[in-house]
């Protein structure tokens, strides 16, 4: 079953969010920080990551900028997860090389139909 | 008088009574009163009773003789003025000597001759008299000097009273005005520091607006970060009554499943209105961004058709989508339109039961700027028109009772307007209540993203003023065919055309957009033609409006007796509508434009090259002269500096905009100066263009000249008068 890494610093939404793709057979390996999120995503070369954008330590763009600039890990999809109606945030996620966005709070079915977009399976 | 002195008395005293009767007789009979007297005794005592004018005195007589007699008479003071004459033998002259020395007048000899007595005595008389006269006037004289005297007096007297009082009152005034110049002084003061007060008070009411004004923006953003705060637990309720209501069904618990709904859905609705507030704030905290992008037109439209589409059918309602098939791409903030028509919709399918909600897509020009505009319209509840003024204002919905039917923030329209505003739009509603409510949208198809984007859609506050009135016809007609039909030809004849299916609906409209013309079909269910030409005829706001009744009753006089300007039988021939429209055509390059400039060279060269362009030109120097030219001619477009010498630009356009005949002029400012806000504000909506002199490009400023002259229209003077042909 396909990996998903999941950045996230509210403890809250990052347990809702883990369970509900575990439910949902999803793995998921968590990371805390953009710094670990990082870290994580070199180490465990997760199907597809789930990235908050505001975060502490490394945030969200400064990520997946990295990651978008690393050969390894460059192919892995980026969903970007941004507050409601911040368009810029949104351009900006997308500036940094995120492949998609959604917006929080997270509906889950449209969040599902566009990690399954990218993974490919139903 | 020498006639009266006869009748004088004249005393004769003689002791010789021959003498006596002789003298007596001829002074008798020369006209004498006389009186006689035989011895002095006698004659002082007759002297007592009676004062004769003269005496005739004899000297030698018995008693007391003439010289006693004399010298009495002459000490007594009621006697001493009689004259008296001697009468004597004697002759010598020492006796004659003394009779003068007694204070005699004359002197006769004895024996008498008779000539030289009258002579004599008239003589004496005549003296007498004469001596009298000159005592009297002497007394006068007297008396008058003296009169003049006590008035001189009296005069002198009123003159120091006078000069009293002069001096008196000039010391007074001299006082009252060294109290005024202190008074004045005082108030002097007292205006300086009236003048500090306010000064002081006006830079206190500014700091307290400002304050006011960083308080609201505080207010805003506190607002802004709070609502931040309270979506964070919000996520968490929906989040973990999702997963519940999942975990429920796994586990079989059904009978949790409802009560975790209802969480879940308040939930949703808590941040539904949340995320109202939140934009809000963000708006009125002036930290709303736009995130202009390019996107179809039909795409947005049935993306959110289909988002909308469970919200229209919970009410047992059905959607109407009147689309063209090339919509054609926008450029704009598409989560914004989208959640603006979200909105109109869900309000439609909140408001409506069992009724049809429509959307429908046209494109307009306003102002040389291609628009799109969205109507959505219902057939529910309606609105009146206190309803529909409060409608955009954020926190007030309908009514209160609204808020508790049909629950909602009230928000939605705020924001929706706030939205369509950042974009360079508005949006306008028309309602009746218990028929429907149409809401419209009006975007620039390509919105262009400026810190001044608030700055234009203040321009157009209403749908009224987006709409160019003199390029517009309004078809009132039932049949959505001629609506068709219509549009197109007229289009192609370069009017706007706004359509009415109904007369009610017309005549609102008409009284909104104020039309160059009107065509209105005669017969429309409800309310027919006739109707409505008399509707629009008895409105102050309509009447003007030229109405070019379109029907298939021939029923011309009645048509023109209600004041139609033209009548076109249908089926409609498009020659003989081609031809009653060139009444109301757009005017060609061949109309007239006023420059007003006070630079020679440059007037000139301006002049020379709109001329060039086959432009006819009226010259004036300075606003003044601009307005003398115009009670010439009436020119289609005015281009004007704004610095001149006796009446300036600002005061030109003012008064052109007081004119009735001349306000619709459009007019091109063309200014060396630089323009300021505040000139700007002055000019605000009265002028179509600025150009700064020597940064604009002058094909730009022949398109704009041209742009205007196109929509220039001249309603024929014989227009409205041709009814009477």
């Amino acid at each position: 079953m396909a990996k998903i890494l999941l950045v996230e610093d509210n403890e809250m939404n990052r347990d809702m969010l883990s369970r509900r793709l575990k439910r949902r057979g999803y793995e998921v390996s968590i990371a805390v920080d953009g710094a670990e999120g990082l870290k994580k995503t070199s180490s465990e070369l997760p199907d597809l990551i789930l990235m908050d954008m505001s975060l502490p330590v490394m945030d969200g763009w400064e990520a997946t900028k990295s990651i978008k600039a690393n050969p390894a890990t460059q192919s892995i999809p980026v969903i970007a997860l941004t507050a409601h109606a911040m368009s810029g945030d949104r351009q900006k996620a997308l500036d940094a090389g995120c492949d998609d966005y959604d917006t929080k709070p997270i509906e889950l079915s449209r969040l599902l139909s566009k990690i399954k977009t990218f993974l490919g399976d139903d | 008088m020498t006639d009266n002195l006869n009748s004088h008395s004249i005393l004769i005293v003689d002791d010789n009574h021959n003498n006596l009767e002789v003298l007596s007789e001829t002074l008798s009979k020369a006209g004498f009163q006389v009186a006689v007297a035989i011895d002095g005794e006698n004659a002082l005592e007759q002297i007592q009773y009676y004062k004769p004018e003269l005496i005739l005195l004899d000297v030698m007589m018995p008693g007391i003789d003439g010289y006693q007699t004399c010298q009495r008479i002459k000490t007594n003071p009621d006697t001493f003025d009689i004259p008296v004459i001697f009468m004597t033998a004697l002759s010598d002259t020492e006796h004659k000597v003394k009779g003068f020395a007694l204070g005699a007048v004359d002197y006769i000899t004895k024996p008498f001759q008779r000539e030289e007595v009258l002579a004599r005595v008239r003589v004496q008389l005549q003296l007498r008299n004469l001596a009298r006269t000159l005592e009297g006037q002497n007394r006068m004289l007297k008396k008058e000097i003296l009169q003049r005297e006590r008035i001189e007096g009296t005069l002198v007297k009123l003159n120091q009273d006078l000069e009293d009082k002069v001096q008196e009152r000039t010391h007074k005034l001299s006082r009252a005005l060294k109290t005024l110049k202190h008074a004045q002084k005082e108030l002097v003061q007292q205006k300086n520091e009236l003048e500090v007060r306010v000064q002081q008070r006006t830079a206190e009411l500014a700091k307290s607006m400002s304050e006011a004004e960083k308080a609201n923006q505080a207010k805003s953003q506190f607002l802004a970060n709070m609502s931040h705060e309270l979506r964070t637990p919000m996520n968490a309720i929906i989040g973990y009554s999702e997963m519940l209501i999942e975990e429920a069904e796994d586990v079989g618990q059904d009978d949790f499943i409802p009560d975790l709904q209802k969480i879940h859905g308040a939930g949703k609705h808590l941040l539904n209105l949340i995320n109202d507030i939140l934009d809000l704030s963000k708006i009125e905290a002036g930290r709303m961004e736009l995130y202009l992008e390019t996107f179809g037109i039909k795409n947005l439209i049935n993306e959110t058709v289909s988002t909308i589409h469970p919200l229209i059918e919970k009410n047992n309602n059905t959607l109407e989508c009147n689309l063209a098939d090339d919509l054609g791409q926008m450029h704009a903030d598409l989560t914004k339109v989208r959640q603006s028509l979200f909105n109109l919709l869900s309000n439609a399918s909140k408001f409506t039961n069992d009724g049809t909600i429509s959307l429908n897509v046209s494109f307009c020009t306003v102002e040389g700027q291609k628009m799109v505009a969205f109507d959505v319209s219902d057939t529910g509840i309606g609105m009146n028109s206190s309803q529909i003024n409060k409608l955009f204002q954020a926190f007030t919905q309908a009514d209160a009772s609204t808020t508790r039917k049909y629950g909602g923030t009230g928000l939605g329209l705020a924001i929706t307007k706030k939205f369509c505003q950042m974009m360079g739009g508005d949006i306008s509603v028309e309602s009746e209540i218990g028929k429907g409510s149409t809401f419209t949208i009006l975007l620039p198809v390509q919105v262009i993203d400026s810190s001044k984007i608030t700055k234009q859609s203040e321009k157009i506050h209403e749908f009224k003023d987006s709409i160019n009135p003199k390029n517009t016809i309004l078809v009132i007609d039932d049949d959505p065919t001629i609506h068709n039909l219509l549009a197109r030809f007229l289009n192609k004849k370069g009017f706007e055309v706004k359509t009415a299916s109904s007369g009610t609906e017309g005549i609102q409209l008409a009284k909104k957009i104020q039309p160059q013309a009107i065509t209105l079909d005669v017969m429309m269910s409800g309310m027919d033609g006739w109707s409505v030409l008399t509707a629009l005829k008895a409105h102050p706001e309509t009447c003007d409006i030229p109405v070019i009744m379109m029907t298939m009753v021939n029923d011309r006089n009645l048509g023109y007796a209600l004041g139609a300007a033209e009548y076109v039988i249908k089926p409609i021939d498009r020659q003989k509508l081609e031809h009653v429209l060139a009444k109301f055509k757009p005017i060609s390059n061949s109309e007239s434009i006023l420059v007003v400039e006070d630079d020679p060279g440059i007037r000139e060269m301006l002049c020379r090259q709109l001329k060039k362009e086959k432009w006819k030109v009226i010259e004036a120097e300075n606003g003044k002269e601009a307005l003398l030219k115009l009670k010439q001619y009436t020119p289609k477009l005015i281009l004007s500096d704004l610095m001149m010498p006796e009446m300036d630009g600002f005061e030109l356009v003012h008064r052109l905009r007081q004119h009735k005949q001349w306000q619709n002029i459009p007019v091109i400012i063309l200014t060396a100066k630089s323009i300021t806000s505040e000139d700007r504000q002055k000019l605000n909506g009265d002028v179509s263009q600025i150009f700064e002199k020597g940064s604009y490009q002058r094909s730009v400023l022949f398109e704009e000249v041209s742009r205007l002259l196109d929509m220039a229209i001249v309603p024929q003077e014989d227009t409205v008068n041709s009814k009477s042909n």
